[in-house]
């Protein structure tokens, strides 16, 4: 028999395949296309093997976290006006961050990271494509990159999708852009702090594992076209993906996301709040050799009230990070994973004290601060520099392409090669010199 | 029961204030602030009950507001509770509650403090109108309608101003829902709170003003009869009354109104009137029956300062004028279009002045809504325009106005001119400025009909509630003797007999206008107080204007008060007598600039810079600029040295000034205000009353000949005797006002 499938059975087949689609996109609907054209490999290996982003959702400020004005008086500081030393001579950053003041020769800050735009979605774009916002095409985001370069398509074996943000997708960014549904990234859902971690898809509330094996039984017992259609290519194709399916929720897959198999005191040690335990999440994760994390952490976008916001946040921050890079590096992973820390843009360094913000700081993408470690990445430095208020980049521009070229770099992924457009055109992984991006050259001073 | 005006001026409020102060970093303006006042209006002849709710409001001392016929008393009322007085009610709350058989008293206390907490939570969700005063109301009834400001006074100083509305029509004030209970979106514990029920629509009687606030989620209803035939008109005021809400998307409350028969049928829906977000419904009543109006924001958003007022009835509403102005001088007769409209022509005689007058017609009781109209000293022509093409152009004379209107859908209007090589002409469409609905486009071509300039839309400051500046402007160089033509149409490809223009052919008028913000101001006694002054150049004017008081009384006066060649904005600062001033003083800032050898004058208009949702900023235009003078100060801060200032690039410059310190200032702290590129003060000077600052200018970043202003905010560093202070708040900055602004160049 043909591969032949009736209308019937290929709306079935589409459903189930939505159902499975987190697994990777192997199921071979929809993406196929696409995938022939993808690259099979992205052309070699670099230093770091995955990269952990710490995406701060909303825009830190950043006279607030890694660039610390106390000179710049009570309107750009406000009460956080005691920045402390670091471990690295000539470092200070806030006074909110001393576990990652101890951890500083682990990281550099990039303090003149730039690109002037202050909207939320098209600053989140241009910061994880590269690429200007509002021309024809929408990019991909890197995890996205990565998924292609180094997820399924080059090889990756692993249970776990390549692409994994915690715990919910950033919502206003559309991470694969053309790439399309098939490297977006996975939403785990749930909350790691809780006693339980309920991961969409795989850890099920209420259900428990004999139940679950049950009704995949049950589900078997019922489906009967498999079997009468034993030879259909893709009715195997898609009994393989639900098997895997199977695998992840009933197997190692799971075991991934049960914490309560670190000890309690590593944990006390990342915080017991949801970021924390998704720092410790997203070191389990590439321990299993999951490419590419994203710990999508919201609550940034501080217009209102920013001081008292950044005492609840910044010591949450403070744990989580720091013992992440430690516990990266005491397992001997640091140097293979990139942490990748910064928002879409950093925020107003004047202070707007007048109601209804009272104490706010706006939206500021004319420079701002991200903070970059391990994978290649050397620690205990400082990348450019913004002026005596925050306010202007006054040395080394950073733009965002500059930043993710970089990593690509170390990631051993091509920056000229060629992304599989939908409609055929010509599209690299780094902007060429014909879209005018904004670029002052990736950051060798710290490789 | 607290009650402020038990405790005015007692110990207590006083130590909270200063806590607070401390708590707050010492922010330079302590200014109370009005979010909103409701009702935002009533009627000449009545007095009545408001609310304003804002910050730093509670201890209001007095009322003011614009013009002349309203006055306010404030009544007496409860403070919100401290946090210690907050946690004594919890605890009391919780004993209460573990009470088996509650009786009627305890029920009542546990309400009590039900609402107290419930108004604490209020502020703590959205502190900008968290605290709430009532205020008795009397507008007389000689009071003429329209728009007037309110503001109102602290210790701390004068508020922004906040609109009020006053009207002939007798005005409906919503009950409010559950006895005002505040109703967050959203539990404590992160729950959804309950949906607001739909409450059965509220009886009034046409015509009326309806007055209410939408809470989130809430959609208010109200009923009324209406007769066959009436041509009922329902005008909603809400983003009129609150121009812009700054922590909001949109930024502005989005009115949507429907009107629906006894059956339910929906006769007529709008979310907005043309070009602004306030939607006005004209509607044929087809049958004698009830009706209802419903009304709520777009997106289900709400919030205390939603509020609106909408008037119902058949009334005067123009919808269009033509033409749109007239030379000064020249009798004119103006056509209305409208609704309810007694008159639709109008006759001048010649006696309007120049500028933009209000056309305002009167209907029974109620005026219909003002319509600007430009009156102007050019020749004036009417459009014919009968072809479109550049060959059948109409031909006028320059300088000239061109009255003309779209009618039709698409259609394009064609003029020409002769021109000189060299000369620079302007072309400039005003009818979105004067209420008409054109989006005009403006195009100049050559006479081979070569594209020279083209302009679609152009914004003009002064236009500061208007956020699609959908007016043309082009100024360009004409490259050779002959024929031009200018081409006028609506971008959107419409037309109709509202869309009428004012087209300005003329040579560039370099000219300016004036803002001045804050409209409110706050000095200390002796002190100075900043304001920041605006140039809206036209034509290309790039001069010195010299700004002055006028009328001003005695010991307040400017400072560096010159906005320099080529500058759009200046801070410069007003300086006050050591007096203390019981009500405000309205000033009033004229610019002086010498242009072609004339001199021309123009007054600073007051405005207030708004935010719209988070990001835009627009400088709303008020009605008066008010300056109230606090404390009794025996000095006045003063700069000492000879000024302008002298900057050495690269080098140091010393200032001897003389500032208010007390006995008791641990320390002084200076701080530049927005800074000039490249200068800064050098370290706190010494704490005394005659000290020195030393400003410090970068040679890499400051150039010979730079010029402009600096302005030093001054603070004191004094130790709290308040023994429940913690060790942050013993010390605490407090502001001192603003030196005078000290002008500087760079040599």
């Amino acid at each position: 028999m043909a591969n032949y499938v009736t209308r019937r059975e290929a709306t079935r087949c589409l459903l189930l395949a939505g159902a499975g689609a987190w697994l990777g996109g192997r199921f071979p609907f929809g993406t196929s296309a696409l995938a022939a054209e993808a690259p099979a490999a992205s052309g070699g290996q670099g230093k770091a093997k995955a990269i952990i982003q710490l995406w701060m959702w909303g825009g830190p400020s950043h006279l607030d976290t890694f660039d610390p004005k106390a000179e710049a008086g009570n309107d750009y500081c406000g009460p956080l006006n005691k920045p402390i030393a670091t471990n690295v001579t000539d470092i200070r950053i806030s006074e909110l961050l001393p576990l990652l003041a101890k951890q500083a020769d682990k990281y550099s800050i990039i303090r003149s990271m730039t690109h002037g735009n202050n909207g939320h979605e098209t600053a989140a774009y241009m910061v994880q494509t590269g690429r200007k916002a509002g021309d024809r095409d929408v990019y991909p985001s890197v995890g996205a990159v990565v998924s292609l370069c180094k997820g399924y398509d080059a090889g990756y074996q692993g249970l776990i999708p390549p692409y994994i943000v915690m715990t919910e997708p950033q919502g206003r960014f559309p991470e694969s852009g053309f790439l399309g549904l098939r490297y977006k990234p996975f939403a785990t859902g749930g909350d790691p702090s809780q006693s339980r971690f309920i991961v969409e898809g795989i850890v099920a509330q209420g259900i428990n594992d004999q139940q679950q094996r049950t009704r995949r039984d049950l589900l078997r017992s019922l489906d009967l076209l498999p079997q009468a259609l034993t030879n259909n290519t893709l009715l195997q194709a898609m009994s393989r993906s639900r098997d895997q399916a199977y695998d992840m929720i009933l197997g190692d897959g799971a075991k991934v996301f049960d914490l309560s198999a670190e000890p309690n005191d590593l944990r006390d040690r990342y915080g017991r709040n949801k970021f924390g335990q998704s720092c410790l999440m997203a070191r389990r994760l590439v321990e299993r050799g999951v490419p590419y994390v994203t710990i999508n952490c919201g609550g940034w976008d501080t217009h209102k009230d920013n001081f008292p916001a950044m005492r609840r946040k910044l010591p949450e921050l403070d744990k989580g990070m720091a013992t992440l890079l430690q516990d990266l590096s005491d397992r001997g992973l640091l140097g293979s994973t990139i942490v990748w820390w910064g928002g879409e843009f950093g925020r107003t360094p004047k202070v707007q004290w007048d109601p209804p913000w009272n104490g706010g700081r706006g939206h500021y993408g004319k420079v701002f601060s991200h903070v970059v470690a391990g994978g290649g990445f050397q620690g205990g430095h400082v990348v450019g520099a913004s002026d005596a208020k925050g306010e202007e980049v006054a040395a080394r521009p950073v733009y965002p392409c500059d930043l993710i070229g970089t990593m690509y770099a170390l990631m051993g992924i091509d920056g000229a090669m060629r992304l599989p457009h939908p409609e055929g055109a010509e599209a690299r992984v780094m902007p060429t010199p014909a879209e005018g991006v904004p670029s002052a050259g990736i950051l060798q001073e710290i490789l | 029961m607290r009650k402020r005006s038990q405790i005015r001026g007692a110990f207590f409020q006083i130590t909270r204030a200063c806590l607070l102060a401390g708590c707050l970093n010492a922010r330079a303006d302590q200014s109370p602030h009005v979010g909103y006042v409701y009702p935002a209006g009533g009627q000449v002849g009545t007095t009545y009950q408001v609310t304003i709710g804002g910050q730093r409001i509670e201890a209001v001392e007095d009322v003011f507001f614009s013009g002349t016929g309203v006055r306010a008393e404030v009544m007496d009322h409860e403070l919100l509770p401290t946090q210690q007085e907050a946690m004594e009610l919890r605890n009391r709350r919780r004993d209460l509650n573990q009470q088996t058989n509650k009786t009627t008293v305890v029920s009542n206390e546990l309400a009590v403090i039900d609402r107290k907490l419930n108004q604490l939570e209020r502020k703590r969700i959205s502190p900008a109108i968290g605290e709430t005063v009532p205020l008795r109301v009397t507008i007389a009834a000689s009071t003429i309608p329209g728009d007037y400001e309110l503001r109102v006074r602290t210790r701390w100083g004068l508020s922004n101003p906040c609109i009020f509305q006053v009207g002939r029509l007798s005005e409906f004030r919503k009950p409010e829902v559950g006895g005002g209970e505040f109703r967050p979106e959203r539990k404590l514990d992160g729950a959804p709170a309950a949906a607001t029920p739909l409450q059965p629509p509220i009886p009034v009687t046409q015509p009326v003003v309806v007055n209410g606030w939408i809470p989130p989620g809430g959609v208010d209803r109200f009923r009324f009869p209406a007769r066959a035939g009436q041509q009922l008109v329902l005008v909603t005021s809400a983003r009129a009354l609150q121009p812009y809400l700054a922590d909001a998307v949109p930024g502005w409350i989005q009115a949507v109104v429907s009107l629906s028969d006894a059956r339910g049928r929906a006769l007529a829906y709008d979310d907005h009137y043309r070009f602004r977000p306030d939607p006005v419904l004209c509607v044929n009543i087809p049958e004698d029956g009830e009706y209802t109006m419903e009304v709520r924001d777009a997106l289900y958003r709400g919030r205390e300062d939603f509020v609106y007022r909408i008037a119902i009835g058949e009334l005067p509403f123009v919808t269009g004028v033509y033409p749109l102005g007239c030379r000064t001088g020249t009798p004119v007769r103006v056509t209305l279009s409208g609704w309810n409209l007694v008159e639709r022509q109008l006759d001048f005689p010649g006696s309007l002045v120049a500028g933009v007058q209000a056309l305002v017609t009167q209907h029974a009781v109620q005026s219909a809504n003002p319509m600007p109209f430009s009156v102007d000293t050019l020749p004036e022509c009417t459009a014919a325009c009968v072809d479109e093409t550049l060959a059948h152009a109409q031909h006028v004379a320059m300088p000239v106005i061109i009255n003309g209107c779209i009618r039709e859908p698409g259609a394009v209007h064609v003029f020409s001119f002769e021109g000189h090589a060299g000369d620079s002409v302007v072309a400039e469409t005003v009818a979105r400025r004067l209420e008409s609905p054109l989006d005009s486009v403006l195009r100049l071509f050559d006479g081979s009909g070569r594209l020279l300039a083209l302009n679609d839309d152009h914004e003009d400051k002064r236009m500061g509630l208007m956020t699609h500046h959908a007016d043309s402007y082009i100024r360009a160089l004409l490259p050779s003797n002959g024929t031009y033509h200018v081409q006028l149409w609506d971008a959107q490809g419409k037309g109709g007999n509202d869309y009428a223009y004012r087209l300005y052919l003329h040579a560039p008028q370099p000219d300016f206008a004036l803002r001045v913000v804050p409209s409110s101001l706050s000095a200390r006694s002796g002190g100075s107080v900043p304001l920041t002054v605006y140039a809206l150049r036209q034509d290309g004017f790039d001069g010195d204007i010299a700004l002055s008081l006028q009328d001003a009384p005695a010991g307040f006066k400017l400072n560096s008060a010159r906005v320099l060649t080529n500058q759009d904005q200046i801070k410069i600062t007003l300086s006050v007598p050591t007096i203390h001033t019981d009500e405000p003083v309205r000033l009033h800032l004229l610019g002086q600039a010498r242009i072609k050898g004339q001199e021309v004058a123009h007054p600073a208009v007051p405005a207030d810079d708004l935010t719209q949702a988070f990001a835009y900023h627009h400088l709303v235009p008020a009605q008066e600029l008010d300056v109230v003078v606090s404390g009794r100060a025996r000095e006045v801060t003063k700069v000492l040295s000879a000024t302008p200032v002298k900057i050495h690039a690269g080098g140091t410059t010393r200032v001897q000034v003389q500032v208010p310190i007390g006995p008791r200032m641990k320390k002084l702290i200076c701080e530049l205000s927005d800074p000039p590129e490249g200068i800064s003060l050098q370290a706190d000077p010494e704490a005394r009353p005659e000290t020195e600052l030393v400003f410090v200018a970068d040679p890499d970043k400051v150039s010979p000949g730079q010029k402009g202003n600096l302005i030093v905010n001054l603070y004191g560093v004094r130790e709290s005797s308040n023994e429940r202070a913690t060790s942050s708040e013993r010390l605490r900055r407090i502001p001192l006002g603003s030196l005078p602004a000290i002008p500087f160049e760079v040599i």
